[in-house]
């Protein structure tokens, strides 16, 4: 009996307390409105966190409800806030993937029917904004069943990132190391600009006596896998389907999976295999920057989003490392833009304040937090171009050229391509034979996704 | 015929609507309707149908429960020397600790215990038999532990007899032991099973399972389909996916039914097998250094993760009070729920549900079916019932997280609590109802009075569950932070921060630590009044 009492006692207590706790409000007519954003837990994000304050106080009629999510958990719990019209979220900050189903299925705003009352000064970042970039992640079809009706501007990019090659300096400066490349191949030791500098450099790093390795492949089963592998297919003059843009695709684009092209890229990203650190395919971005910073891998292709958390501390930047952009002249362009939901209760304010994130000068402050700006403007700071990456990732979105694929067949390609690489990887498969089944399997998979897509229109 | 209470019937039907609402509020029944379509599909998937990983997870749900529950019920067997009143009592609660740190913790553990062992998981058999390793320290412990409380409630009147009959040591345990221990094996192990057959955080977080390295589960799957039917639109992905979680379900009912009725015809062989084997009767008690073994084993990862260089020894326990508080009150609402539920269920099917039988165990398994219905789909449905609600009065919120956790919670805890019941003699309810009891008192003195220990350890389960519930919490993580959910926020993806990791890590570590302190207290208690000649309440 005295345990019951005792346990009904912390029952009533906790209930006491928690009707106290302020766990979210209503607002009323008085108090703040809340823009709810919901978003990937990183960098980015926390970047954005920081500046919290500052708007707040910039406008006091609006408060800012951050919430960093697990990836995987913002996606699905932003599709179903979209599905269920229940606008719990105003903005969602999503990849370029999610712009086939959120524009097809009519969930978000095209940012122009909510900044019409917005001054054309404060519109003037527009023409900052990497053309590429925002052509990737904030344009879709004006009637996607109809492709050649045109494009039409939804919103606009809040990050802007892509995938650059991390050294390691120490490696690359020594003098016996350079003597010795020398000596081999018969030119300088540089941070290399071709596919075939990069095999021989990384050949040559590669002692597994020492533990010494010459590149760090992410192998993590998924969309990073396919990321970095679309660096080496694009490369060698591949791409998965035969469009311009990233988001474009339709029931009739050419699928080119099993091509020449794409199968010297696929022997070539074999073939690295033996000069490769970590366990390939438990390594994803985090655990390859780790095993970079272990200070005995040479090279890694790597996102710039992750740099900065993993490369500053009090005491600066770590010094040892230098990045560049990835050998020939064609870099990922990526990101994401700011998604207004169709059932936001301030579709306005949250335009508002999406403008004013997009300010120069604010770009310049969250820059030097570790956001990737989407703007030009942002890197031609000085501060901002301190950062080791800064230059790399500037030239990076500045060329693009690579294409992730963010259509409505984008899981499926992703998927089925990154199945068949590690199959390729882990000698179950030989190229040719995994991009012939890759190339089957998705041509069915497209087929029934694009029958499936009309039977379902909302 | 022993007269019945006038309640029965209306208790029956009430008992039924509750297995009812609980299996349709867990059973999208229109979405595997309209979807009906999407059943040709999933077999035309060319290599990427469903059966290869349904077979994998199956197969891997097979031999990892037959290993862990086999072993831990030998172990407990050699655990004999140790008694509730020893002093060893109190050392075997440390074998508690792996279940009340969580699957999240347990995998973030696994995943810097492992960095020392790169060969744990060189290709797929290497990666599944770890896989069974670390199912074991989480699950294998917690059935040593129940297999061991479950030994001390043997009458030692019968081991008397035993010697003085002559009995030798194998028919000592194949007559005393197992026969006491057949029903648990048996509900541990469909427990196992379903825990094993949906496992996802070790094989996704450790191990990095994937199709193309042939180590791909189930519910990986489930969520791939789920993700490229997504592109099209949610309803009709939700639509596909109740319509495949229906498949696995039938699948793993169908395999669960086969291997448990061989496992219980095995059982009962092995009871009435004549077969006499001589086991050496060992003249040394070997128990206390083998429950010194078995902690040291439950313990050395945790020792290896906090002696781990990322180790920053300050925690900010702030955030974590509402739910630990949310939990509480859960976990009280969940375990008394549970036990009412089975309470009921014992005084109404008085013969059914007297002992593990061939209705009784129907009867569980029926409980137990909402465990086969794959996260994911109770995660979209958890979304369903957020639509219902107000999003913006933390009331409403609070209410509906409280309801679903105890509902999530209740078939674990409520089979527990039928377990223990077992324990619970028929002739002693029909004297209560014989002599007119009242309902209150036959509670308080069949039940209350002789199971409360196992009460208090369900409770203390139930707020370990509720805690590391890393589905339902996911819905609701907006509004009220999870522990589970919070550190997956920092242990994967592009926020990956371990440092801050082993923070939540040190916060689970020590709640663990605490519950254990807890139940320990308990035990002393129960030792206490032992030492005084008083009767012990039956375990």
């Amino acid at each position: 009996m005295n345990t019951f009492k005792s346990l009904l006692t912390v029952l009533i207590v906790s209930v006491l307390y928690l009707s106290c706790s302020d766990a979210g409000s209503t607002s009323t007519s008085s108090e703040p409105a809340t823009i709810s954003i919901i978003g990937e837990n990183s960098s980015t994000l926390n970047a954005m966190m920081a500046m919290k304050a500052e708007y707040e106080k910039k406008d006091s009629t609006v408060r800012l409800n951050y919430l960093p999510s697990d990836f995987k958990d913002a996606l699905e719990k932003s599709n179903q806030d979209f599905s269920q019209g229940k606008g719990a979220y105003d903005v969602v900050l999503q990849y370029n993937f999610t712009l086939s189903p959120s524009v097809r299925n009519n969930y978000v705003y095209r940012i122009s029917e909510l900044t019409n009352t917005i001054s054309q000064q404060d519109k003037q970042f527009e023409a900052q904004i990497f053309p590429a970039l925002w052509q990737e992640t904030g344009y879709y079809y004006i009637n996607d069943l109809n492709p050649s009706a045109g494009n039409q501007m939804i919103s606009y990019p809040y990050l802007g990132i892509s995938m650059v090659l991390m050294y390691n300096k120490k490696l690359f400066e020594d003098p016996v190391n350079k003597s010795n490349y020398q000596a081999k191949f018969g030119k300088s030791l540089t941070v290399p600009t071709t596919w075939e500098d990069y095999y021989n450099v990384a050949a040559f790093f590669t002692n597994p006596a020492k533990k010494t390795y010459g590149v760090c492949i992410e192998g993590e089963d998924g969309a990073m896998l396919v990321a970095e592998w679309t660096n080496y297919l694009y490369g060698f003059n591949g791409k998965y389907l035969d469009k311009e843009l990233g988001w474009q695709s339709a029931e009739n684009t050419r699928l080119l999976i099993n091509t020449p092209e794409a199968l010297k890229a696929l022997t070539y990203y074999k073939s690295l295999k033996p000069f490769n650190a970590g366990g390939y395919a438990t390594v994803e971005q985090s655990a390859q920057l780790d095993i970079m910073l272990m200070g005995n891998t040479a090279m890694a292709i790597v996102w710039t989003d992750m740099l900065y958390s993993k490369l500053k501390s009090d005491k600066g930047f770590n010094p040892d490392f230098g990045f560049t952009t990835i050998p020939g002249s064609k870099s990922i362009v990526c990101g994401g833009a700011y998604f207004i939901n169709k059932h936001s209760r301030q579709p306005e304010k949250a335009a508002q304040f999406v403008v004013d994130q997009l300010q120069p000068q604010n770009q310049i402050k969250l820059a030097k937090l570790g956001y990737c700006s989407p703007l030009k403007s942002t890197y031609a700071d000085p501060e901002v171009n301190q950062l080791p990456y800064s230059e790399a990732l500037y030239k990076s979105l500045d060329r693009g050229g690579m294409k992730l694929e963010a259509g409505p067949d984008a899981q499926i390609i992703t998927e089925k391509i990154s199945t068949y690489i590690q199959k390729v990887w882990f000698d179950k498969m030989s190229p040719a034979d995994a991009l012939n089944e890759a190339q089957l399997e998705i041509t069915t998979a497209r087929s029934k996704l694009y029958k499936d897509l009309k039977a379902n229109v909302q | 015929m022993i007269g019945r209470p006038w309640y029965s019937n209306y208790a029956k039907v009430i008992l039924l609507v509750i297995l009812a609402f609980m299996l349709a509020y867990l059973l999208p029944v229109k979405e595997v309707w309209y979807g009906r379509q999407a059943y040709n599909n999933l077999f035309t998937l060319e290599d990427d149908s469903l059966f290869v990983p349904l077979l994998r997870s199956t197969l891997f749900a097979f031999i990892t429960s037959t290993c862990i529950v086999t072993f831990a019920l030998i172990l407990s067997l050699l655990l004999k020397g140790v008694t509730l009143a020893s002093s060893h009592a109190l050392l075997l609660s440390f074998l508690l600790f792996p279940i009340l740190a969580g699957n999240v913790s347990t995998s973030f553990t696994f995943k810097l215990v492992l960095v020392y062992f790169p060969n744990a998981f060189q290709n797929n058999l290497t990666t599944f038999f770890t896989t069974g390793l670390i199912e074991a320290w989480q699950f294998g412990s917690l059935f040593i532990y129940v297999f061991w409380l479950n030994q001390q409630v043997i009458e030692e009147n019968r081991f008397q007899f035993a010697k003085a009959a002559g009995f030798t040591l194998f028919e000592t345990i194949r007559d005393i032991l197992l026969p006491a221990q057949k029903g648990l094996y048996l509900l541990l192990y469909i427990f196992c099973f379903l825990t094993c057959f949906y496992e996802e955080a070790k094989f996704g977080f450790i191990f990095k399972s994937s199709r193309g390295n042939g180590t791909e589960p189930i519910g990986q799957w489930l969520q791939r389909l789920f993700d490229s039917s997504s592109y099209v639109n949610p309803n009709f992905a939700f639509r596909v996916i109740c319509v495949a979680a229906l498949i696995i379900l039938a699948g793993a009912v169908l395999g669960l039914v086969v291997i448990v009725s061989i496992k219980f015809l095995l059982f009962g062989r092995l009871l009435r097998t004549r077969l006499a084997f001589s086991f050496v009767r060992p003249t040394q008690n070997y128990s206390p250094i083998l429950a010194w073994l078995l902690v040291l084993t439950v313990l050395t990862p945790v020792v290896i993760t906090l002696c781990s260089k990322l180790v920053v020894w300050h925690v900010n326990v702030k955030p974590m009070l509402t739910p630990l508080l949310l939990t509480l009150a859960a976990a009280l609402l969940a375990t008394g729920l549970a036990l009412l539920y089975s309470v009921a269920a014992r005084m109404v099917w008085r013969k059914m549900l007297s002992g593990l039988n061939n209705k009784s165990i129907w009867f569980i398994g029926i409980l137990l079916l909402l465990l086969l219905i794959p996260p994911l789909v109770i995660l979209l449905v958890g979304f369903k019932w957020m639509a219902l609600i107000a999003y913006n009065s933390p009331v409403v919120v609070h209410v509906f997280w409280m309801i679903s956790q105890v509902i999530l919670s209740f078939p674990v805890l409520a089979v527990f609590a039928i377990a223990a019941h077992f324990r619970v003699r028929n002739s002693t309810i029909n004297f209560c109802a014989v002599h007119a009891t009242r309902s209150l008192e036959k509670i308080r003195d069949i039940f209350w009075g002789a199971l409360r220990m196992d009460y208090l350890f369900l409770l203390i389960l139930a707020f370990s569950t509720i805690w590391n519930e890393a589905t339902i919490n996911r819905v609701f993580s907006d509004t009220i932070p999870s522990f589970a959910v919070e550190l997956k926020k920092v242990i994967s993806g592009r926020g990956t921060n371990y440092t801050t990791g082993i923070q939540f890590l040190f916060i689970s570590f020590t709640l663990s630590f605490l519950n254990i302190a807890i139940w320990n207290k308990i035990i002393r208690s129960i030792q206490k009044k032992g030492s005084k000649n008083e009767k012990i309440p039956s375990l």
